[in-house]
């Protein structure tokens, strides 16, 4: 394994990692809040969707996204025809797979740290003249940073560790779709320890210190309140 | 708390002061109230009354002469007298009812207060309470 | 002039009521909304506010009609001119005692008020602190002071005072009706303490399951008791000790426990834990003044 390829592997990763909890940031706030004020009757269907990826195994999502993005079917066709790319098998293909499959990890904590805020919040910030969106950014927002952070930092460790649906939908083209928990499996494969250690350490290092500053910020955030 | 039936004979208000002229048994009572309008059983006159005043508030005389500012005058007889070190009950027969003072033992020796002896019971116009007869 | 007639029906824990107020005032008026806890005050006040949607009725100020569910009027919160003062105040956490205000001003406010609210209620030190670093009286303050930025047409104040200690209360007690004052405001409060609404309101609407029971100044709502005597009590009896004929009864009254003689008629049939009424007449007491 050259260096070359042990760096790409792991820009990669993480740019997919970065790519995936930008995207889940602007899907998730929208969600989470609509989740947290909707009395409508479809929300447990809403909230069953978003949360399906959490009990479902990688395998199922990315077998049916294999076959959604495959050029065989509308949807791939669509994509490959009239907008010009390919979904499987490809960076971006891996990007919605991720999406998909962290929702939860997004949506969960946002979702529960806006239930956690006083009704009255809202209600007095409505009282004040403010309309929804400047009440969500500017009062409600704010006030549950901890829970954005968690949302952001279990996203983005989460898409780092997923190896099933990106096995499914990436296989394993290097510099493309070989993200650094696929050439983990690959080198133990191939009895290569020393590389598989390589990566392995280098996640595991990554993770602890994202998390500890997590665990960090949050306890300082909390003090001041 | 001595408890007595009345009937209202006459109301005279100044503004929330109110003075209730009532007939008790034989003797005529004043009340000084403070009452404001709504006060229903005030307003009639002719409507029955409890009149309500402390037993500590009851004062006694005996061979009573002279003038004295309080209105309210119960003629009876005493029927019994309790007497402890520092405080003495007296309970007065007052036709149906029973009217009863509690002055300080001092005062009941030295007027030689004895059972069966009539006594005068004063109370204050102002120490008086009416309530609705129910 | 402000009118209500509104009806909702209520899901509560222990059974359904139906709320159905009818009430109008005038501007410039203090007026209470008093009853029990669970009676439907605070329903009230979200649903002139517009928090809370009536199932039918009217509500109007001025002329300007705010709901109507035959007209199909309902306008949303941010267009009626209510300031609202929350039970637990609603500061913004995130925001300093300035931001708070700040927050509350429209396009084209003139930011000058927001100094002047925070002097008129004595915070101008506090202004950069946080609502976390405040006392409760200072919170309430803040909370009132973001109400009036937008010089709302209507105040109203849901049990404003209900988590503060005796001393702290009186003395906003004070503020509050020398604010009403001072802005010319018509203010709706929501309590359940008849010394509160003596002291701010001239006008009582007694709730109780679920509609106006009673209406009218204060005094001739509270005062009005079947005996003719000014003091009432009620107390807990402690302890009974006799002493000669008469019996001392120590009484707990609210905080205080007071001693007071009662004879041997008046002491039959107590025992302790009796609650009992202390009736006392108008002329009776003898008055101090509290030096602050």
């Amino acid at each position: 394994m050259t260096d070359a390829a042990f760096w790409a592997t792991m820009v990669l990763t993480f740019k997919l990692a970065f790519v995936t909890t930008l995207i889940l940031l602007f899907i998730g706030i929208p969600t989470a809040y609509c989740l947290s004020v909707t009395t409508s009757r479809i929300k447990p269907v809403i909230e069953t969707i978003v949360s399906m990826p959490l009990v479902l195994p990688p395998t199922v999502l990315g077998f049916y996204l294999l076959v959604a993005f495959s050029p065989e079917n509308a949807f791939g066709r669509f994509c490959e025809e009239v907008l010009g790319f390919r979904l499987v098998f490809s960076f971006w293909g891996l990007v919605l797979g991720s999406v998909i499959f962290s929702l939860p990890f997004m949506v969960h904590p946002i979702q529960s740290g806006l239930q956690s805020l006083p009704k009255s919040l809202t209600e007095a910030a409505q009282m004040l003249g403010k309309s929804r969106s400047t009440t969500l950014f500017r009062v409600l927002l704010p006030n549950i940073k901890p829970s954005l952070l968690t949302g952001i930092v279990i996203t983005f460790a989460h898409t780092v560790g997923e190896f099933g649906v990106v096995l499914m939908i990436g296989g394993n083209i290097p510099g493309e779709t070989r993200v650094a928990s696929i050439a983990i499996y690959d080198e133990v494969e191939a009895l290569n320890y020393a590389a598989a250690n390589h990566y392995a350490l280098v996640l595991f290092a990554v993770t602890f210190l994202i998390l500890l500053l997590v665990y960090i910020v949050n306890r300082s955030f909390l003090q001041k309140m | 708390m001595n408890r007595l039936k009345g009937k209202i004979l006459a109301i005279q208000r100044s503004g929330e002061l109110v003075r209730a002229d009532i007939e008790c048994a034989d003797t005529m009572l004043t009340a000084f109230v403070m009452g404001s309008a709504q006060e229903g059983f005030l307003e009639k006159e002719g409507s029955e009354v409890w009149v309500l005043f402390k037993e500590s508030e009851v004062a006694l005389a005996k061979d009573f002469s002279g003038q004295i500012s309080l209105r309210n005058r119960f003629e009876g007889r005493i029927e019994s007298i309790e007497r402890a070190e520092l405080l003495a009950q007296i309970v007065i027969r007052y036709g149906e009812d029973t009217i009863i003072s509690i002055i300080s033992r001092r005062a009941c020796d030295a007027m030689e207060l004895k059972t069966g002896e009539s006594v005068t019971a004063l109370v204050k116009a102002n120490e008086i309470t009416l309530m609705e007869y129910s | 002039m402000v009118e209500i007639d509104a009806s909702k029906r209520l899901h509560s824990a222990e059974d359904d009521i139906k709320l159905r107020v009818s009430a109008s005032f005038k501007r410039g008026d203090f007026v209470a909304f008093f009853g029990a806890s669970g009676a439907g005050k605070t329903t009230i006040l979200r649903m002139i506010a517009g928090l809370l949607r009536p199932d039918s009725g009217r509500i109007a100020v001025d002329g300007e009609v705010w709901f109507d569910s035959r007209e199909r009027v309902d306008l949303p919160p941010q267009k009626r001119e209510v300031g609202f003062v929350f039970q637990d105040y609603a500061l913004f956490p995130n925001m300093s005692v300035e931001e708070n205000l700040r927050f509350a001003l429209q396009k084209g406010d003139n930011p000058s008020i927001v100094d002047e609210l925070i002097e008129t209620v004595g915070l101008g030190a506090f202004a950069s602190r946080y609502p976390s670093a405040l006392s409760g009286g200072q919170r309430q303050r803040v909370a009132m002071a973001r109400a009036l930025v937008r010089r709302p047409k209507i105040l109203l104040l849901d049990e404003p005072l209900s988590a503060l200690d005796h001393t702290m209360r009186s003395k906003l007690q004070e503020e509050l009706a020398d604010i009403h004052r001072r802005f010319g405001l018509t203010t709706v409060l929501v309590s359940h303490d008849p010394s509160e609404i003596f002291r701010l309101c001239n006008y009582v609407f007694k709730i109780e399951g679920g509609s106006v029971k009673k209406e009218g100044s204060p005094s001739e709502l509270f005062v009005k008791e079947r005996i003719g005597s000014s003091f009432k009590f009620t107390g807990e009896v402690l302890s009974i000790e006799r002493c000669e004929m008469v019996y001392l009864l120590s009484v707990a009254i609210g905080t205080q426990i007071v001693k007071i003689m009662a004879t041997k008629k008046e002491r039959e049939g107590l025992k302790i834990g009796s609650r009992i009424q202390i009736v006392s007449k108008a002329f009776h007491p003898m008055i101090f003044k509290i030096e602050s």
